[in-house]
């Protein structure tokens, strides 16, 4: 009986720790539901998990990698290489759109790749969407032509542009990217950030990972009139961590648990 | 995985070999025991207490848990009903225990709320196995499973929203006989 009675004491005790959230900092799914979660049920990236995330009323938005094909579409995916995951062998930069119609995860659903096209666009719409830009063939370790990339990009014709943010980890795709979509600079260095955010004006935020980032180093950011993702967010514990921060956007890989301390 | 399963089918065959040995008067099973234990799930490590009753041949027992990643981590209250029938098919005892081991079905309903009210169901079928001294009243139990899962919600921008996937649980925990 006193067992029972510490315990109900701990449980009360440890549930009454409840972190305050920023309401300005917006919940993203990174991939859709995360990476790597188990609580995801769908393979990161699918039309599955992008319903899925988009269905909770909390998430703000997602990110999305893309990566371009020979044939000029851009195509979900977030492994270099589809053996990875899927049932094909090489890489998406390699392979052309009838090809890569016939991929499927090789998961439970066999969710299909998913092309980014204007359908898919429309699902999203209204919500924040981070587009990670892939632009290094893993296969031949050479860079895309950029060009193809934003050409892939123009031809879909996004209307609602202002819902879509470019991360990028090029300093020369920064001016290139900006003409069209807001853009923010990926580092696992923050005095190199800040350094970048100081010195283009065309960055508009900085992507940076949990452990990298400070609440000080996110209060000189806003001071720069410029804007955070937090990455790298998982567990309950760096999930708070991250939310006392106070970033603008947090991109977490367990999705239910930001929603859960958020709710 | 294969090892693990390897190393069941071995438990299991040399139980089976006991097994023929076991006159039931020699074996004591408690008719009722009260359980804490920590089941490990898909969507979080659930803990709580079960109430198990001894119905001849199976045994059927109730469970309430709270999922511990989102109760005491994300600070939402994720309660979990679980309801489950085992068979102790399997029985052996000598003086220093008794070992009971059979299959098992289980049940659970989960509840959460993250801004939309979740709730999520599965059946789950595996083995069950208590192991303990013999007419004692401490008992170690462990029982795993694996079952169809699914996840239903109304959304405000999809409407009402179902998932499905499928569950596992791997459960410890320590039981004590009320008689």
């Amino acid at each position: 009986m006193r067992f029972i009675k510490i315990l109900i004491v701990f449980i009360l005790f440890v549930s009454c720790e409840k972190v305050s959230v920023d309401a300005n900092t917006k919940i993203i799914g990174h991939a859709a539901m995360g990476l790597n979660s188990s609580s995801s049920i769908y393979a990161n990236n699918s039309l599955e998990a992008i319903k899925l995330a988009l269905s909770f009323s909390g998430c703000d938005g997602i990110e999305l990698d893309l990566q371009l094909d020979n044939t000029g579409q851009l195509w979900l995916y977030h492994d270099e290489f589809l053996s990875s995951y899927t049932n094909a062998n090489g890489c998406i930069n390699d392979m052309e759109s009838s090809a890569l119609s016939e991929v499927f995860y090789q998961t439970i659903h066999h969710e299909k790749l998913v092309k980014f096209d204007l359908e898919l666009i429309k699902l999203v719409a209204g919500k924040t969407i981070f587009l990670d830009l892939r632009h290094l063939n893993p296969c031949t370790l050479q860079y895309i032509d950029f060009q193809l990339i934003k050409q892939a990009l123009e031809n879909l014709g996004i209307a609602e542009k202002d819902n879509f943010i470019c991360i990028t980890n090029r300093l020369e795709l920064l001016n290139e990217l900006s003409d069209d979509f807001t853009v923010f600079f990926a580092t696992d260095v923050i005095s190199y950030g800040l350094q970048i955010l100081t010195d283009y004006s065309t960055c508009a935020g900085l992507v940076i990972r949990n452990v990298s980032i400070t609440a000080s180093d996110v209060a000189a950011i806003h001071l720069l009139g410029k804007e955070v993702v937090i990455f790298e967010v998982r567990s309950p514990k760096g999930t708070k961590a991250a939310f006392r921060k106070s970033p603008d956007y947090l991109m977490t890989d367990e999705l239910r648990t930001a929603l859960q301390i958020a709710n | 995985m294969i090892r693990l399963l390897l190393l069941f089918f071995l438990i299991v065959t040399k139980l089976g070999v006991f097994a023929q040995d076991v006159s039931p008067s020699e074996f004591y099973f408690p008719r009722s025991l009260i359980s804490v234990s920590a089941s490990l799930q898909r969507m979080d490590l659930f803990t709580g207490v079960a109430y198990q009753k001894n119905l001849k041949k199976i045994d059927i027992g109730g469970s309430i848990a709270v999922g511990s990643r989102s109760t005491f981590g994300a600070q939402q209250v994720f309660p979990q009903l679980g309801f489950y029938m085992t068979i102790p098919y399997l029985k052996h005892c000598n003086r220093k225990g008794a070992i009971a081991l059979g299959p098992m079905l289980s049940f659970h309903a989960s509840f959460f709320d993250m801004g939309d009210n979740i709730s999520q169901y599965d059946i789950t079928a595996g083995y069950s196995l208590y192991y303990g001294k013999n007419k004692g009243r401490l008992q170690f139990i462990h029982q795993a499973g694996i079952g169809p899962f699914a996840e239903f919600f109304r959304s405000e921008s999809f409407g009402f929203v179902k998932s499905y996937h499928w569950n596992y649980h791997f459960k410890l925990g320590l039981a004590y006989a009320i008689y």
